[in-house]
């Protein structure tokens, strides 16, 4: 280092031994200290800036006094330089420590030069100045260094510098570290470092490095490499091109460091987003899980075999994955002829059947020849060239049902637990979507049926979500279009259509039906009446139900529609024609009646009792004929809810006593009592009263062969009245007795009596009765009679 | 005794009833042709008349409609008899006077006649 010298070497007068008072005044005048020797080299001359800097004098300092302003630890070496210099006259220079006044060593620069006057050699002049601030600095540098150097080091980060012309690289201790290579191996030549990039990455490197120094650009480069234990890393490198001033590259200066481990991360977080998003993609399990292979493959592993294996250990091989299709066809040669993945029996495959996962981070000749048995699969296997491998098991409810088979071969790369974890995830997410696939199969399976059902159904099955009239549909079964003419389209496309279709006159009642069946949360068959395109009126029977989201709340209604209008015109050319045919046969009974109680008034026949008892038995024959023909007439009014009351208001004893007294006429073995405390008046069709009350007495009449007395008892309470009929016949078995008011449902008794009838008088009563808001109901022990009793509200 | 005009489309009916009522001495003037009866009635002046109502034809209700308007035939107690479930609603509606479902008992038959004549 060169320092000024405010002491010219010829400019001073200093040839006398003892020092001039024009030097000194001149050394006095200037900041640096400044001092002299004789020829013997014995200091003869401090000036005032050494004498200010020491604190001593000049007395003090002259002769060999001013060594023991040395620092101790700086004396040896410092004088060994100065007397040698002195020995050979040379000029030297050094640092070391002087003391100062205030009692601190301070660092200094000395130099010396020996002075010549006229060739004579006359002694040293020297200066010293305090460097110690600009030490301090030095000092201070100096640990910045060491402290870069130690925090590349703890980094990891690696410095390199290349030169572009003779392909020379200079590399930091760490970042031949990274290289994996040794200092001492290292040639500085990048072409070691190109051999070390694996082969893969070797053409994007050299690519994007050429690109980013051909247009000027910082470089950032991600590679792999492949240390000499086979061990893999990941390196990023970044760094700047050099130009000369014609814009030649000259150099490339860059830092390193390993990304591996964030590399393996993200590499397994993007596998596990691709998996999750496949997985959840489709219901086709086996395609899903080739896709899966594949998106392992790139990712996470070399080899990605998924396979699912059979409760006798034989294996479907779903999905195998490589990223070189040859070496894929290669596996499937083999697997043609092998039908289980694992051997039978091995080790293998009952951890696998237990659930345990397979993990081998180095796969070693030792290690196959210690697993692998069979001797062709062994040497298939060392073919492969397995660096690492892992096989889970994939479970469902802690069944086995396959395996996830993960090797890493070209990549060299090394399953670690964190890849373990990830595919033990990957695993039960695989599981979870087999088990998914498997439902849904059944679930489309059946999905389809219904889709044909509701399709062939020959009725329009809607859904629609909204407010009541203003639904926009959801659903329209297929047949919409053919039952009313309008494309299906347009349901869709307008709210409430199904309700523009209701005939107007229809309206009111549907939406207030459909009201009270969603107030009282329950569902409902009615019939109304629909227009369709062409403005032909439809009759539909209508099953309609509320659609309720999870919290209960109607959020829409659903109609399955049937079009009965052939059945109505069916219904009502029945009805015209019961009615027609009961008038036809009622004509002739008419003229029969007639005659033959114009007979019974001919004295010249009456005479004869015979012929009398003949023409009263076809009178009360003819009777019962127009009774059966007036109740079959009653069943189909009944059926239809057409029955009409004719109402008045009458005597209930009245009514009773005349029933029974006609009634009375028809048997000889019974006697029917008639127990009433008042005249009850009730409003009721008096007819149909009587009808009712005849049906029961002539039942109790027939069902009581035996027995006399058949009591008919009227009373009242506040609001109703009671008629029973009570005989003490054979009685109703328990289990008739729920059906003996169904429509043509007749008892046939275990003593094999059969009592003639249709099986419909209990039917209309019961049809009247409910008609008129009462009740019937009976009570009845087997074999000892029977009560019937009819509640008419008052 | 009484003239009774009978109005029936079936003649056995006309038969029937010409017997029924002969036996209990009235007069009967039996047809079976509606349109006959107000030429009937005017010509006979019946103190009651036995329609069966038609169900099949305008014919029941024509005849009580013209009956009714004509004031010299207005008055006459009109009975209908059907075997028509409709028919009594009919009857009431029209204004007859009195409605006997077929077939019937003579003794309810002579009974209303009884009454209304």
């Amino acid at each position: 280092m060169e320092m000024p010298l405010f002491v010219p070497t010829h400019s001073l007068d200093l040839d006398a031994p003892s020092v001039p008072s024009s030097f000194a005044i001149l050394a006095d005048s200037i900041p640096v200290m400044i001092w002299k020797t004789d020829q013997q080299g014995k200091r003869i001359f401090f000036n005032e800036a050494w004498l200010s800097f020491t604190g001593r004098s000049l007395q003090e300092e002259c002769g060999d006094g001013w060594i023991s302003d040395i620092h101790p630890d700086d004396v040896e070496q410092y004088l060994f330089t100065y007397r040698l210099a002195l020995q050979h006259q040379q000029p030297f220079h050094a640092e070391y420590r002087l003391h100062h006044h205030s009692g601190a060593y301070r660092w200094v620069f000395v130099t010396g030069k020996p002075q010549y006057h006229s060739n004579q050699y006359t002694g040293y002049v020297g200066s010293t100045i305090d460097i110690t601030d600009r030490k301090q600095t030095e000092e201070r540098l100096e640990s910045y260094k060491q402290r870069l150097e130690i925090a590349q080091y703890a980094g990891g980060i690696g410095t390199l510098e290349w030169n572009l012309n003779t392909n020379q690289i200079w590399c930091s201790e760490e970042q031949l570290h990274l290289f994996g290579l040794h200092p001492q191996l290292f040639s500085g030549k990048f072409e070691q470092i190109e051999q070390i990039i694996l082969p893969s990455d070797h053409r994007l490197f050299i690519e994007t490095i050429n690109r980013d120094c051909a247009t000027h650009k910082d470089c950032d480069i991600e590679y792999r490499i492949l240390h000499k234990d086979t061990t893999l890393r990941w390196i990023k490198t970044q760094g700047k091109f050099f130009y000369t001033r014609r814009g030649e590259p000259l150099r490339f200066i860059g830092i390193s460091y390993d990304i591996t481990k964030q590399k393996q991360t993200e590499q397994m977080l993007r596998f596990k987003a691709e998996s999750n998003r496949i997985l959840s993609h489709s219901f086709r399990y086996k395609k899903t899980l080739r896709e899966l292979a594949k998106t392992t493959v790139t990712s996470i592993a070399d080899w990605c075999s998924i396979d699912m294996i059979h409760d006798d250990g034989s294996t479907d091989y779903v999905a195998l994955a490589h990223a070189d299709k040859h070496k894929v066809a290669i596996v499937n040669r083999f697997r043609k002829v092998r039908h289980h993945l694992f051997e039978q029996d091995s080790e293998t495959a009952k951890d696998l059947r237990q659930g345990k996962t397979l993990f081998f981070p180095l796969v070693t000749e030792q290690f196959l020849q210690h697993h692998v048995a069979d001797h062709s699969r062994l040497r298939f296997l060392q073919r492969l060239n397995l660096t690492s491998l892992l096989i889970v098991p994939i479970q469902i409810k802690g069944h086995t049902i396959g395996t996830i088979s993960l090797a890493t071969t070209d990549t060299h790369q090394r399953f670690d637990e964190q890849s373990v974890e990830i595919t033990q995830q990957f695993a039960s997410s695989v599981a979870l979507a087999i088990e998914n696939a498997t439902l849904y199969e059944e679930l489309s399976a059946q999905k389809e049926r219904l889709q044909n059902v509701v399709a062939n159904v020959s009725g329009v099955v809607w859904e629609g979500e909204g407010e009541l009239g203003k639904e926009h549909t959801t659903f329209v079964s297929p047949f919409a279009k053919r039952m009313v003419g309008f494309e299906l389209d347009e349901w869709y496309a307008h709210e409430g259509f199904w309700l523009r279709l209701v005939h107007p006159e229809d309206t009111t009642r549907v939406v207030g039906y459909i009201h009270s069946l969603f107030t009282k949360r329950t569902h409902g068959i009615f019939s109304y009446r629909w227009i369709t395109k062409k403005g032909k009126i439809i009759w539909i029977q209508s099953y309609v139900s509320a659609l309720r989201n999870e919290e209960g709340e109607r959020i829409g209604i659903r109609f399955v529609n049937v079009d009965i209008t052939g059945r109505m015109e069916i219904e009502r050319r029945k009805d015209d024609f019961i009615s027609m045919a009961s008038h036809e046969l009622k004509t002739p009974l008419t003229s029969i009646k007639v005659f033959n109680e114009v007979l019974l008034q001919l004295p010249e026949l009456t005479k004869n009792k015979q012929t009398r008892t003949y023409l009263l038995h076809m009178d009360r024959q003819i009777d019962h004929l127009t009774t059966l023909v007036r109740e079959l007439l009653d069943v189909t009014k009944i059926q239809a809810g057409k029955l009409q009351l004719n109402k008045s208001d009458f005597s209930l004893h009245n009514l009773a006593k005349e029933t029974i007294d006609v009634l009375q006429t028809t048997t000889q073995h019974h006697h029917m009592r008639l127990v009433d405390h008042a005249h009850i008046h009730i409003y009721a069709d008096r007819d149909r009263i009587g009808q009712v009350l005849t049906n029961l007495i002539s039942n109790a009449i027939k069902y009581s062969p035996e027995s006399e007395i058949i009591q008919i008892s009227i009373e009242k309470d506040e609001k109703y009245v009671h008629i029973s009929v009570k005989d003490k016949g054979i009685g109703i078995a328990p289990e008739h007795i729920d059906k003996i008011f169904d429509r043509f449902y007749r008892v046939f008794d275990a003593t094999d009596q059969t009592f003639p009838g249709l099986g419909i008088g209990l039917y209309i009563s019961l049809g009247i009765i409910k008609r008129h808001k009462g009740t019937i109901d009976v009570r009845s022990t087997y074999g000892k009679g029977s009560t019937f009793r009819v509640t008419l509200p008052l | 005794m009484a003239t009774i005009l009978v109005i029936d489309d079936d003649p056995t009916i006309v038969e029937a009833m010409r017997a029924a009522l002969e036996i209990q001495h009235y007069t009967v003037i039996g047809t079976v042709d509606a349109d006959m009866a107000p030429q009937l009635a005017h010509t006979y002046h019946p103190h009651l008349i036995l329609l069966d109502y038609l169900l099949s034809g305008s014919n029941g209700t024509t005849v009580i409609e013209g009956l009714k308007k004509d004031p010299l035939t207005a008055k006459i107690p009109l009975i209908l008899l059907s075997a028509h479930p409709k028919a009594r609603e009919e009857a009431k509606r029209m204004g007859a006077t009195a409605f006997i479902p077929k077939p019937f008992d003579l003794s309810l038959l002579y009974t209303m006649i009884r009454k209304y004549t």
